[in-house]
């Protein structure tokens, strides 16, 4: 075995001795610095945990600002056209007719002019609300025809008699040819 | 809405919501605990309820009550059984489950807060989606007739048939209660993603994880919108959740059976959703020629009894109404060829989609910073990445990816306009499953309460 003097010149020390104490120290060393690693690990852990419920704080933040920003039920077009619509789909159950085509006048189309993006919007909300007649554009020959006057007035082809205006630019007429 | 539509309305979701959860209690046995039960009920009630209503309409009340007699009984029978067995083995719920419920409940009521001034949604929400409900409902038994005569009469019916039940309880179309079905459907999305977190990996991620779902406005926008994605990326989540428990919990094949029910809902909620369906089954079948399991054939069979009745229900209702379709309909093979070989699609769409992931959320803050510094801190576990679950549902995520980028290729319509009005939603689809992959990737810890 190699041998090595303690430093106060007393029983030598066997050299694993010296090496074994080294092992132990690097060792507690290493383990110290795995534990603060650790330590560091964990924080940052609960930084990034922090962070993710600030980003989603953040976020439903702006979500809810939009929500708050919107306009109220009052203006939605959807409901308006559904609320306009709602007397002449009343009328038309009364009379039976809840099926099938429906012709639908605008005084562009009377007019024999392509339809405006207005109108198309229009269109396209009036057949939602008219769900299950099917709105046929510039269709004279249906038992009724819907006249969209909401924009502008125009005079009525003849034949077509004014049978619901709820006064609010929707007029239902009855083709007098087709009773 | 009147009090008593109101409790009209509650009713409804009450026979939907217990009809799900005692059929997936009934089909999933054992195998999964009630936390995860109850947040997938409402969309598995969902699509049980829509499915009774196509199919039956007009016994459509009889059917509903029958089945949830029949489950009900069932699942006494089985509770009564278990109920001895069950032991007090809750592990503790972290603290941040407190703060995925109190930021659930203020961006449900910002959302009821939503409806309440926007009842119809946006322009697709009824255009599309309500119009359809509306022929469902007041056509009668000749829908099929008159539904050619909306906005793409070719998309599957799962949503507006959900939407007429309820108009069937009621008695009348009012326009609340699509609104509060899909805010519904939104909030199941989140439980599902953190039940299923927790059911997998115990850990408090489980619950912070989601809160980057719902700090997502633009997921919580397409819920109060109406649209189609958000119940499409519910169910795309719920199938890939069974599936990763169905690899997890030693491959049994009923969860297989509720993975292809969810994926068969998936298809019968948009045509993306069929796509889905067809990626899954492929996805799965690919993983277990490669690694076989004992009884593979008969597990993959119960996948495809799950999938069967709504692809079936859904195909047919494409061929009996032969409504067009604008992606397949009308196209040349000059043309589709001559697209396929223009490069210059590919480098548009490949930068659109590289811009998109950083906005498609319509964050005030993106969630991609603190995303990849919880992915490092928390560290990536690489014997989660080979298991069965992860590949098949990491490749069914990547091929849906590849899936839509080769639809924007073949695409008839514009590409400009057909990406910006359609990018965002698309990738929402898997926004929450990209999630509950990052979820199950990274190393974990036994849940502390904090």
């Amino acid at each position: 075995l190699a041998r090595n003097c303690s430093e106060d010149g007393q029983e030598p020390v066997p050299v694993y001795f010296i090496a074994v104490e080294s092992l132990n120290m690097d060792q507690s060393a290493d383990n110290s610095r795995s534990q603060s690693l650790i330590r560091v690990r964990s924080i940052l852990k609960r930084v990034v945990s922090i962070a993710v419920i600030a980003v989603a704080i953040w976020n439903i933040q702006a979500f809810t600002t939009t929500v708050l920003k919107l306009p109220s039920r009052d203006v939605n077009n959807a409901v308006n056209v559904e609320k306009d619509w709602m007397p002449i789909r009343k009328q038309l159950g009364i009379e039976g007719y809840t099926i099938g085509e429906l012709g639908l006048i605008t005084p562009e189309s009377l007019r024999n002019e392509p339809p405006s993006a207005a109108e198309n919007a229009q269109y396209i909300e009036l057949t939602f609300a008219s769900i299950p007649l099917h709105l046929v554009r510039s269709k004279l020959d249906t038992p009724f025809v819907l006249a969209d006057f909401t924009r502008a007035r125009a005079e009525l082809p003849p034949g077509l008699i004014p049978y619901v205006d709820p006064g609010n630019g929707l007029l239902l007429l009855k083709n007098a040819n087709k009773q | 809405m009147t009090e008593s539509a109101a409790a009209l309305l509650g009713l409804a979701f009450l026979i939907m919501i217990l009809i799900g959860y005692f059929s997936s209690t009934l089909i999933l046995s054992d195998q999964v605990s009630k936390k995860l039960t109850w947040a997938l009920s409402p969309a598995l009630g969902m699509g049980i309820c829509s499915f009774i209503f196509l199919v039956f309409r007009r016994p459509m009340f009889t059917v509903e009550l029958m089945l949830l007699a029949l489950t009900f009984t069932a699942w006494l029978r089985k509770w009564k059984r278990s109920e001895a067995k069950v032991g007090s083995g809750n592990p503790l719920i972290p603290a941040s489950a407190a703060w995925l419920i109190g930021a659930l409940a203020w961006v449900t009521l910002a959302s009821v807060i939503w409806i309440d001034k926007g009842p119809f949604g946006e322009w697709d929400g009824w255009a599309i989606w309500s119009s359809h409900a509306r022929y469902l409902y007041r056509a009668g038994p000749v829908w099929q007739q008159y539904i050619v005569n909306s906005a793409h009469p070719d998309y599957p019916l799962l949503q507006p048939a959900a939407t007429a039940r309820l108009w069937r309880y009621l008695g009348t179309d009012i326009s609340e209660p699509a609104g509060v079905e899909a805010v519904l459907i939104t909030i199941s999305g989140v439980l599902v993603l953190a039940a299923g977190l927790w059911e997998l990996r115990r850990s408090s991620l489980s619950f912070l994880i989601p809160m980057l779902l719902v700090g997502t406005p633009f997921y919580w926008t397409l819920g109060v919108w109406q649209y189609a994605d958000l119940p499409l990326s519910v169910y795309i989540l719920i199938t890939l959740v069974l599936i990763y428990l169905y690899w997890e919990r030693r491959l049994v094949p009923h969860l297989l059976l509720a993975a292809g029910f969810a994926a068969g809902c998936a298809a019968a909620t948009k045509n993306e959703g069929l796509l889905f369906a067809l990626v899954i089954s492929f996805a799965l079948l690919i993983q277990m020629v490669l690694k076989p399991v004992k009884g593979a054939a008969r597990h993959l069979a119960m996948f495809f009894v799950g999938l069967l009745p709504w692809v079936a229900t859904t195909l047919y209702f494409k061929l009996a109404v032969g409504a067009p379709s604008d992606i397949v309909n009308n196209r040349a093979s000059g043309e589709l060829l001559a697209k396929i070989l223009d490069t210059q699609r590919y480098v548009q769409i490949g930068s659109a989609f590289l811009s998109g992931f950083g906005t498609f959320g319509r964050w005030a803050f993106g969630p991609w910073i603190v995303l990849c510094a919880f992915v490092l801190t928390w560290g990536i576990n690489r014997r989660y990445l080979r298991s069965g679950g992860w590949i098949v549902t990491a490749s069914a995520v990547m091929m849906m990816g590849i899936g839509y980028f080769a639809v924007y290729v073949i695409s008839p319509l514009s590409l400009d306009y057909h990406l910006s009005t359609s990018l965002d939603r698309l990738m929402m689809h898997l926004w929450p499953s990209v999630l509950l992959l990052a979820g199950l990737a990274v190393e974990t810890e036994p849940a502390r309460r904090t």
